[in-house]
């Protein structure tokens, strides 16, 4: 550089630059204890600043995407006539499965009405795109496209089409942060499906959380397959989340079933179980403003 | 005369912003949401940045605008709030100590001393995000940064000394 500004620098001038510099170290420090007090304003700051940033963030991956599009359809093209296979035997399996459900719909049926059991809470959702992926080291959380205004509050429970995907921590007016079941913060209620054992899915900040908190008799073993337990009341039960793939030494690590680091569009659900919404306002949002509301979040078809 | 002196001073302007422009770019491409990196590589694109502008072009990258890119990193929800921050001005301020000399020795030194920066980078966020989770974080998550730190050192001071030579020339 020609610049002449960073010749000689007055002792003053030195001693200035020190101590903004300290300063701004000092400042560093105090947002960490201030991050760890989790005060509200902090949480403001941060989801007004996603707000802003999301359309940037969308324009700046608009090359990317179509690029990645071009890719993907290059990819399909070629594998094709593998795929169409893979679908037909998937489409005989499934055509089984669909008739053993709808037996077993009508059985459901009729056993709850001779119980006389309360339904389960009916659900809603809001698609949103993933606009960006904060993951890292220490955090493990997304931003998606969907806030305020599109009713989803904080606590309600993300999915993809596969499984559980996180929660949502901090709501923004049109975009929300969403908390994965890797990040170190997130606990999760759960249960292993075969044996109905209770435990709590902790995440630890790598790509497989752990289960705890499981009763020392629990027999589990590597394949089990974990869904949400619904105990706490902050999640309904059985959503499905991951499979245990190894034991070892009384910790258990669970894979998620969702692709968690390559998430694109995730499913905001409200299965209203706080009882937030009051009665008066409880229309049908199961389907219909549901999809609506996807075209004006910008997100992409519900994946049912 | 004015008229030169001012487009020189806005041609000027517009050299010095390139370095955080393009930092701040790198920092939107780690949160993108199907990127090809790894998760533990958000950040070490960001950091090997402000290492490289802080240490050859020291006025397009003052301490106050690192701190500000950390931020912003950490309100994007990257690390716990401060952590970024305090990775970047640490950075920035080893990045200055005898800077001169350090900018005129040789490629590889540069790339070693950066290593040790970011050794002690990454001890220093390990202990902030444990402060901020309020109990021990895992320490892989700060050997992962450290590792991808040094990986990619090379490739981006090479592409960044590219820029830094087409800025001079225009």
């Amino acid at each position: 550089m020609r610049s002449t500004s960073i010749g000689a620098a007055s002792p003053l001038k030195l001693w200035f630059h020190r101590f903004s510099f300290v300063l701004l170290v000092t400042t560093a420090f105090a947002f960490v204890l201030i991050g760890r007090a989790d005060v509200a304003a902090v949480s403001k700051l941060r989801m007004w600043l996603a707000d802003l940033i999301a359309p940037v963030a969308v324009a700046v991956s608009q090359p990317v995407d179509a690029t990645r599009q071009a890719v993907s359809d290059v990819e399909a093209y070629i594998a094709l006539r593998s795929t169409v296979e893979r679908l037909q035997r998937e489409n005989d399996e499934l055509r089984l499965w669909h008739s053993t459900a709808r037996n077993l719909q009508a059985e459901n049926l009729a056993l709850r009405e001779m119980l006389k059991m309360t339904p389960d809470p009916r659900a809603s959702f809001v698609s949103a795109r993933v606009v960006a992926d904060s993951s890292s080291g220490y955090v493990r959380g997304v931003i998606a496209l969907a806030g305020e205004a599109q009713s989803v509050t904080k606590g309600q429970i993300a999915m993809n089409g596969v499984g559980v995907v996180g929660r949502v921590q901090e709501v923004g007016k049109n975009v929300s942060r969403i908390l994965l079941l890797t990040d170190i913060n997130s606990r999760v209620p759960a249960i292993v499906e075969r044996t109905r054992d209770q435990a709590i899915l902790a995440g630890n900040n790598t790509d497989l959380p752990q289960l705890r908190y499981l009763a020392r008799d629990a027999d589990i073993k590597v394949g089990d397959r974990i869904a949400t337990s619904g105990a706490g009341g902050a999640f309904p039960s059985g959503l499905p989340i991951g499979e245990v793939i190894s034991i070892e030494n009384g910790r258990i690590e669970v894979q998620p079933l969702a692709d968690l680091a390559r998430l694109e569009v995730v499913r905001i659900v409200n299965y209203r179980l706080t009882g937030i919404l009051k009665r008066e306002l409880d229309v049908d949002t199961a389907g219909g403003s549901g999809r609506s509301r996807t075209s004006t979040t910008g997100g992409v078809g519900a994946a049912d | 005369m004015i008229w030169v002196d001012l487009g020189e001073r806005i041609s000027k302007l517009a050299r010095n912003s390139v370095p955080a422009l393009l930092t701040l770019l790198l920092l939107f491409l780690t949160v993108m949401p199907w990127r090809p990196i790894a998760a533990p590589l958000a950040g070490s694109l960001v950091l090997v940045s402000i290492y490289f502008w802080s240490l050859h072009e020291p006025q397009a990258m003052p301490a106050w605008l690192c701190g500000a890119i950390g931020l912003i990193g950490d309100l994007l929800g990257v690390a716990p709030l401060g952590v970024g921050t305090m990775s970047a001005l640490l950075v920035h301020g080893m990045a200055n100590i005898r800077r001169r000399d350090v900018s005129r020795s040789g490629q590889l030194t540069v790339w070693g001393l950066f290593a040790l920066v970011s050794l002690v980078v990454a001890l220093v966020a390990w202990i902030l995000a444990s402060i901020a989770n309020g109990g021990w974080v895992d320490m892989e998550s700060a050997g992962h940064q450290f590792m991808l730190n040094i990986a990619a050192y090379p490739i981006l001071a090479y592409l960044f000394g590219r820029t830094n030579r087409l800025l001079k020339r225009s």
